[in-house]
């Protein structure tokens, strides 16, 4: 495997306090990487960092090989909250909203494919025609997932996507979301404070403590009872 | 009773009212000893629009109003978009547009006529300058206040697909604050009808036939009241017209289609 995100010594400052100091942290290629951590620690401004979308204090990332300037479509965001789905624009509309507007042309076949292609990974197709203000909260964000997809980039970064969802329709979407890892081989980068959902989902879990890289644990056994312990124990002041 | 709401919630309630309000009017005129200098019957007022329609000018006066409007609109239009756009992209236009709305937006553009008399004249471009003034600073304050409402998320949404900053504001700003956009365009032509009428009414018909307002204000000076009426049926009937069947049409193919509203 070989690495796709290399971060050196990043730092991020806020009112003079480092919200996050030194990070080393590498992420392979086709990774699953969720990074967990008590709220306030710095997880959501680590997935901005790497996304571009905000200045480092010091250190580097790198994005295989180059260096991470600003928000680039080789590391799409998805984020938590519903309303990032273009109300104008229906379920289809949105998914090809990045191809059609995008500085690299794509053809109009080629965009009628990609979408047909994502919609249906995210089992929207019978949904393509509604308009986000008709849809529940999970497919609005499986519409942001199928979005994300369609530009194929290297890196989706999610925070805290399923966050504001029932048990239920997480569980349905965790599934989805494995089944187009496995299909698509994207790296992600997964922000959550459920463990469960960590010890489902990844199969790298990076502890995000103090500022710092805690712990980073090799998630093997998905949902494992002894993991869950550890990770709880590390987590506990 | 459950009949009744009924039909009034729906969209053509407001024909409803009309009729109720006309009959009320006719029994008023009818029934009780008014002058009907004063308050002339609906046969009168009607006779009046019809011989205007038929004889006078009215239609082209209208015609030209709405002209006069449309032009001064769109300048409006323009002109908040540029302005709106660069205070929300740089504080220091945006301090300076605050500034101007506190100066401006207060002061009636009839309270300016005597100044424009001397600076600019009485003919059309007088009128224009004035509708533009009542139009432009309530619409920077809906579209400053549609640019900001617009979540910041797709800000970087747009910047994550790497899009341009031209098409970040076509694309996804202009949409987004679509529902502020069209509140101005109400609240602009509104205000840019009261802007003309009175306008024309001061500087009357220099060079060519004047607007609804010049009509009006000449109906009085005969005291025709019914025609006075008929200048007034022509104000209600255009602003009906465009308010159901361009503005709702509008929202109904926008914003209440995308759930905004």
């Amino acid at each position: 495997m070989s690495e796709t995100i290399r971060i050196t010594n990043l730092s991020k400052l806020y009112d003079g306090r480092a919200i996050l100091k030194d990070i080393d942290l590498t992420i392979e290629t086709g990774e699953f990487m969720c990074i967990i951590g008590p709220s306030g620690c710095g997880k959501s401004t680590l997935l901005n960092l790497i996304g571009g979308f905000i200045e480092r204090d010091s250190g580097s990332i790198t994005l295989q090989g180059q260096p991470v300037l600003r928000p680039n479509q080789e590391c799409i965001m998805v984020f938590q909250e519903f309303d990032q789905l273009f109300p104008w624009k229906t379920v289809k509309g949105n998914v090809e909203f990045p191809l059609r507007n995008n500085p690299h042309r794509y053809s109009k076949e080629r965009i009628e494919e990609l979408s047909e292609t994502y919609l249906d990974m995210v089992k929207l197709k019978d949904f393509k025609d509604f308009y986000p203000h008709q849809l529940s909260g999970g497919m609005k964000q499986r519409t942001a997932i199928a979005r994300a997809l369609v530009t194929t980039p290297k890196v989706l970064l999610m925070d805290e996507p399923f966050g504001s969802l029932d048990i239920q329709t997480k569980s349905e979407l965790h599934q989805t979301l494995l089944e187009i890892w496995k299909r698509t081989r994207t790296t992600i980068v997964f922000v959550t404070h459920d463990v469960r959902e960590a010890l489902h989902l990844a199969d790298q879990i990076i502890i995000l403590k103090d500022g710092g890289v805690y712990q980073r644990i090799e998630n093997n056994i998905k949902d494992s009872e002894e993991t869950m312990k550890k990770i709880m124990g590390f987590l506990s002041p | 009773m459950q009949n009744i709401k009924a039909i009034f919630n729906k969209s053509y309630s407001k024909y409803i009212w009309i009729v109720i309000i006309l009959i009320v009017w006719e029994a008023v005129a009818k029934l009780t000893p008014v002058s009907p200098l004063v308050f002339p019957s609906l046969e009168l007022i009607g006779a009046a629009l019809l011989n205007s329609i038929l004889t006078g000018d009215i239609l082209f006066q209208m015609l030209f109003s709405l002209g006069l409007i449309f032009v001064g609109l769109i300048i409006g239009v323009v002109l908040s978009f540029v302005m709106s756009s660069l205070s929300v992209i740089s504080p220091v236009f945006e301090s300076f547009v605050d500034t101007c709305i506190s100066i401006f937006d207060p002061l009636p553009g009839i309270a300016l006529l005597p100044l424009i008399i001397l600076w600019i004249g009485t003919g059309t471009k007088a009128i224009l300058f004035i509708i533009v003034h009542s139009v432009l600073w309530p619409m920077i304050l809906n579209m400053t206040a549609g640019f900001k409402s617009i979540p910041t998320i797709y800000k970087k949404i747009g910047q994550n697909y790497e899009f341009s900053s031209a098409k970040i504001i076509f694309k996804i700003y202009i949409p987004a604050s679509l529902p502020y956009l069209i509140a101005g365009l109400k609240i602009g032509w509104a205000r840019a009808w009261r802007a003309t009428i009175s306008a024309e009414m001061i500087f009357g018909a220099s060079g060519g036939i004047g607007g609804i307002g010049w009509y009006i204000f000449n109906r009085r000076v005969f005291m025709d009241t019914p025609g006075i009426f008929a200048g007034l049926v022509m104000i209600v009937f255009a602003g009906i017209l465009v308010e159901d069947f361009f503005f709702v049409k509008i929202e109904e193919k926008t914003v209440k289609k995308w759930g905004l509203s």
